[in-house]
């Protein structure tokens, strides 16, 4: 086959020579960017190397400046940015104050997720030649994980972006972000970025980007084997064994994320409303083994609702059959054989997954083997959509599996404010705690960092041992599937996949 | 109308007496009928869907909770107000006009996403048919060549194994076995001609078994006839008889069949679209029914029962062509 | 073959007496096809009722083990048993295409002979609708079902439902047009036996016979279109097993577990190849009304 021996003749050729500096990054995904429409898909630009933000967020859960050089909070409602001086867009244009306001009221105006985080009565005014100040009216502790979010704030140039209206094709080219690798090309199977050269940290180490869209998993799999992409994204942990024994197979692993699988229980429907059985539930759960064994070390043991780097991360999850056992004795479910009876009830949940999470299918069959162990009985459903299922009690569920981040880019009020708060729109499981609604209120507004952690390490505790709820099965760690010659890669957080130094071993 | 059960030439022949272009045209009218109730279904599937389409437009589209307001003004954007039957005239006209509507996620309009998209799916099984008829006339004739003997034999194995595995599981084999096994070809495939031949190739080879099966026992029925027998009193040679004789009376039936199958084949490019990660209409399809994208969908099932349409007419003129006794009326 | 090709097996009508089973069995790849059917019937039954490790539980220890003594056809990447797997799989792989075959048979039955043998008006609404049903291609029509009513097991059944039902409902028709045409009907209708014994005493039997026969040769077809659609995540939803299940969970592990992609496709092809041997040999035995 002529193929065959073009790829190994590529392949020696690789081989011999030392990585030459003109190599484009060959990446698969499984997200199709569907267009350059700032508003809905624009997030994806940060991702690869495109489009940057004023703050980044980094692994141990804290903020740092990018495009901006500092950030100051003066006082509960005021903050100062300074922005970085000499960055410019791809298409030449300095990023100057007045080109960052543009973004930001572009945003505001436009971006409905923009829209939910930052009041509308929140001001942003230039006070100096790269200084903008921030009114926001209402205190807004998680200004800076706003700044730092890919979907909320990403600096454009904002004119081409005006100029092109609807047609958002005549943006590929156009050099509107500021970041090492400009977009040049996009349909519905890759995206081409070229590298920029008066790059503000310096020139990119690689010559460009070629993206693939790659829904099928397997087929991203193959691709990285025989050489077709250097990285792909979204690997199914599951076959962690495939790639450790496989040639030109890596799995590169960053570190933890800011999220995990999820488990949510129905505490107004069906078996967990007792307080009990879901405490139980939650002891049963062997964490260790769910990260070591089932994703063969590729996530973290869950130790709370959140990363254990976090400053206010508490540890207060613990594998306990005994225990389980004994809260489910006292709750009058006694033990038949393999599972447990009262009243004539057998103990039994219903755990709900969704297809495109294929690690929640492991997942929810080792937590079926950990219930049975302490006699309740599960079965597994799936559906299109958990969000959709449990808002509108489509099955009879007990305990939805979901992958959530619980801080997402450092900030927690969002996950707390839709999932955890009462009137949440994606409380899924009709939770309502007073004390944990009164600790989500106040913690909206309190700015001080001490008493912020002093409030969540409350609220996690309250959600995992005074009145279950919702918990972590496990924390995710970043991830990808890399060749040999990109063994060293690695996976960064918040999505930032590809940065400006990102290159192949040396 | 239907062509599933009853044999097409069989349909022909009701046709009645006038010559080729009679037939041709009550065939045709025939054609477009059957082309109309199908789109009469591809419709009815948005107001048949069950849920408020207004309200999945919207999650689509990434309005997680839709308000009243919101729904009720998509409501009237999409003129699910209107009586069926407007809403069926309003839709059809833009259907002829080339309009299919407006992708749920993405929001482009569907006919552009069909067009980058059809010419890859044309092109793979385009390619397919044609090996499958090529190979399926090689072993067909090889094998009523070599009858009973070790060529027919081992034809007969083939014939047996492929008709019965299906052409999903023996893409499945064949790509894991012996494209990545050897590393033959690429993953991830890009819709160029070079790339679609050992798709092509597989379920080429695949579709062929059944074909081969059916023109073999064609030709067969063909050589133990009586004209045979009188050509073969004549001094021709098997090779001629087999040639000249059966092959032309057995190519009827077997360019039948292969005008059915085309439904088949169509109807199973989703699957095997995904099993090569092919990026065409199949793959498309597939995405478009884990997001309930009603609009794709509808285009899909269109475009694949005019294609069935319009192949099983091609065949039927064709048969018609070919054999002057279709023309003939036989009551 | 391709997929709904094989709901709807060609077959000349086959002359069904009390023999064609001992005509059947003596054909000696009718015997085969028999046997593999009958064996796989029996282990699907035995699947549902026992399995020789438990199915769904996983074993870490024990993940991706080649075949072997204690696990026949090997373990899968959580250490399930492949056998047990594939066991439990069969009563789902099977039984919801014998469920299907069995509710098209009702429904084209039904349909069929009600058009069949009242004419008329009625023939031609019902005709026109199958008709109607008829101009898609199967698969496409389960596919457009499917569309509508989201992926899942039960919904994946009403799709081929819908999308076969109106073959056999014709199948039925011109069976029972033939059969209502027979000497003997005709001289009991002239001996003023009322119609519905007629029908119910002369008719249905053999018609639901015959078509029952075409039906149960479309059984490999159409186990091997449910693990089609369920092997693109349209049907069975994981994690219970059922072959086209465990083919599309079978790929990932390629490389390192072939026989996890082996044993299934193995299974379905045994299941087609049982239908087809079947179904020639009863063309066989039809056409030359003996043995082989």
């Amino acid at each position: 086959m002529t193929i065959k021996s073009l790829a190994l003749g590529g392949a020696l050729i690789l081989a011999a020579c030392p990585v030459m500096a003109d190599d484009i990054i060959n990446m698969a995904t499984s997200f199709q960017i569907r267009s350059m429409d700032p508003v809905k898909q624009g997030f994806w630009m940060q991702e690869f190397g495109q489009g940057e933000l004023l703050m980044k967020f980094q692994p141990d859960g804290t903020i740092t400046p990018w495009l901006a050089e500092r950030l100051e909070r003066k006082d509960d409602t005021t903050w100062v940015i300074t922005i970085r001086d000499g960055v410019t867009f791809q298409n030449g244009k300095a990023m100057d104050v007045p080109a960052v306001l543009a973004a930001i009221a572009y945003h505001r105006e436009r971006n409905s997720g923009t829209q939910a985080v930052v009041p509308a009565e929140a001001e942003f005014t230039q006070t100096g030649e790269r200084e903008i100040t921030v009114t926001t009216g209402v205190p807004v502790p998680e200004l800076p994980n706003i700044l730092a979010h890919e979907s909320r704030l990403m600096i454009i140039d904002v004119e081409p972006v005006l100029a092109a209206g609807d047609n958002y094709e005549a943006l590929e080219g156009a050099g509107i972000h500021t970041g090492p690798y400009k977009l040049v090309s996009l349909d519905d199977q890759r995206m081409i970025a070229e590298r920029y050269d008066d790059y503000w940290r310096g020139k990119p180490a690689m010559a460009g980007v070629e993206l693939r869209f790659v829904q099928d998993a397997n087929a991203r799999i193959l691709a990285v084997q025989n050489g077709e992409v250097d990285i792909a994204l979204y690997p199914p942990i599951a076959a962690a064994p495939v790639f450790k024994a496989t040639p030109n197979l890596n799995l590169a692993l960053g570190p933890l994320s800011t999220g995990g699988f999820v488990g949510f229980m129905d505490v107004t429907n069906g078996t967990f409303e007792e307080k009990a059985v879901r405490r139980a539930a939650m002891l049963a759960m062997n964490y260790e083994e769910i990260a070591n064994a089932v994703f063969h070390g590729a996530k973290a043991p869950a130790t709370s609702l959140y990363n254990p780097n976090f400053p206010y991360a508490v540890e207060n999850y613990r594998y306990d059959v005994e225990e389980a056992n004994a809260l489910l004795d006292a709750a009058g479910w006694v033990r038949e054989g393999d599972t447990r009876q009262r009243d004539g009830e057998t103990l039994s949940v219903t755990i709900m997954i969704y297809p495109q999470q294929p690690d929640l299918v492991p997942l929810s069959n080792a937590m079926q083997s950990y219930l049975s162990a302490v006699g309740i009985a599960s079965n597994i459903v799936s559906v299109d959509s958990v969000r959709e299922a449990a808002m509108n009690d489509l099955v009879d569920w007990d305990l939805a599996l979901s992958a959530t981040g619980t801080a997402t880019v450092g900030s927690v009020s969002g996950f707390l404010n839709r999932y955890v708060s009462c009137e949440g729109d994606r409380n899924y499981g009709g939770y309502c705690n007073d004390k944990v609604q009164e600790l989500i209120t106040t913690l909206d507004v309190t700015v001080d960092e001490e008493l912020r952690y002093e409030l969540l390490r409350e609220i996690q505790k309250i959600v995992a041992e005074d009145d279950p709820y919702i918990f972590n099965l496990t924390i995710l760690k970043e991830r990808a599937l890399v060749s040999d010659a990109w063994s060293n890669y690695e996976p960064a957080v918040a999505w930032n996949h590809i940065k400006w130094d990102t290159a192949p071993n040396q | 109308m239907g062509h599933g059960s009853e044999p097409v030439i069989r349909q022909v022949k009701r046709l009645g007496r006038g010559g080729f272009p009679v037939a041709a045209f009550s065939r045709i009218v025939q054609a477009a009928v059957t082309a109309f109730a199908a789109t009469v279904i591809v419709w009815a599937l948005l107001p048949l869907a069950p849920g408020d389409v207004a309200t999945r437009v919207l999650l689509a589209r990434g309005v997680d909770d839709p308000s009243p307001a919101e729904i009720a003004s998509t409501h009237e954007e999409l003129g699910l107000n209107n009586p069926l039957h407007i809403q069926f005239l309003d839709w059809i006209t833009l259907v002829l006009q080339g309009d299919l509507g407006q992708s749920f996620t993405s929001q482009l309009p569907v006919t552009k996403e069909i067009l980058e998209r059809l010419p890859a799916t044309i092109m793979l099984l385009g390619l397919a048919l044609v090996f499958s008829m090529v190979l399926s006339l090689l072993f067909a004739l090889i094998a009523a060549g070599y009858r009973d003997r070790w060529p027919d034999r081992l034809i007969r194995l083939y014939t047996q194994i492929g008709a019965a595995l299906p052409t999903f599981v023996f893409a499945l084999l064949a790509l894991s076995f012996v494209v990545v096994g050897f590393q033959m070809g690429r993953v991830l495939s890009d819709a160029t001609w070079t790339a679609a031949l050992i798709p092509a190739f597989i379920i080429g080879l695949d579709r062929a078994a059944s074909w081969t099966q059916l023109l073999r026992s064609g030709l067969l029925s063909a050589m133990s006839s009586g004209y045979a027998d009188v050509a073969r009193a004549r001094g021709a040679s098997e090779r001629r008889i087999l040639l000249r004789h059966a092959l032309p009376n057995a190519f009827l039936p077997f360019l039948t069949a292969i005008g059915i199958s085309v439904g088949a084949l169509i109807g199973g490019a989703p699957l095997i679209e995904a099993i090569f990660t092919w990026p065409g209409l199949g793959a498309y399809l597939l995405e478009a029914l884990s997001a309930r994208n009603y609009p794709v969908i509808q285009a899909y099932v269109l475009i694949a029962a005019l294609s069935y349409v319009s192949a099983a007419l091609l065949v039927d003129l064709i048969a018609i062509l070919l054999d002057p006794r279709l023309r003939r009326h036989t009551s | 073959m391709n997929m709904l090709d094989m709901t709807r097996p060609r077959l000349d009508m086959p002359a069904t007496d009390r023999r064609l089973f001992t005509r059947l069995w003596r054909h000696r790849s009718g015997r085969v096809g028999l046997l593999i059917g009958l064996a796989l019937i029996a282990f699907a039954i035995i699947g549902a009722i026992w399995t020789p490790h438990a199915a769904d539980v996983p074993n870490y220890a024990n993940a991706l083990k080649p075949p072997g003594l204690s696990n026949p056809f090997g373990t899968d990447s959580t250490g399930r048993d492949l056998l047990s797997r594939t066991m439990d799989g069969a009563h789902r792989s099977i039984g919801a295409a014998v469920l299907v075959l069995c509710i098209v048979f009702v429904i084209g039955l039904a349909v069929g002979c009600l058009a069949g043998l009242a004419g008329g008006a009625t023939d031609a609404v019902l005709m026109r609708l199958s008709d109607i049903a008829m101009t898609l291609p199967g698969l496409v029509l389960a596919f457009a079902v499917l569309g509508l009513l989201g992926p899942g097991f039960v919904n994946l059944l009403i799709a081929l439902i819908v999308a076969d039902w109106a073959w056999y409902a014709r199948l039925s028709r011109s069976v029972a047009l033939t059969a209502s045409k027979k000497p003997h009907v005709i001289a009991a209708q002239m001996a003023g036996i009322p119609r519905w014994r007629i029908i119910s005493g002369h008719i249905l039997p053999g018609v639901a016979l015959k078509v029952g026969i075409v039906a149960s040769l479309a059984l490999g077809g159409m186990i091997g279109a449910i693990s089609g659609f369920s092997f693109l995540g349209l049907g069975v939803q994981p994690p219970s097993a059922e072959w086209g299940a465990l083919l599309a969970e079978s790929r990932l592990y390629f490389s390192l577990a072939p026989w996890l992609l082996l044993a299934p496709a193995g299974l379905i092809f045994l299941s087609v190849l049982s239908s087809n041997l079947v179904g020639n040999a009863l063309r066989d035995v039809a056409t030359t009304g003996g043995d082989e």
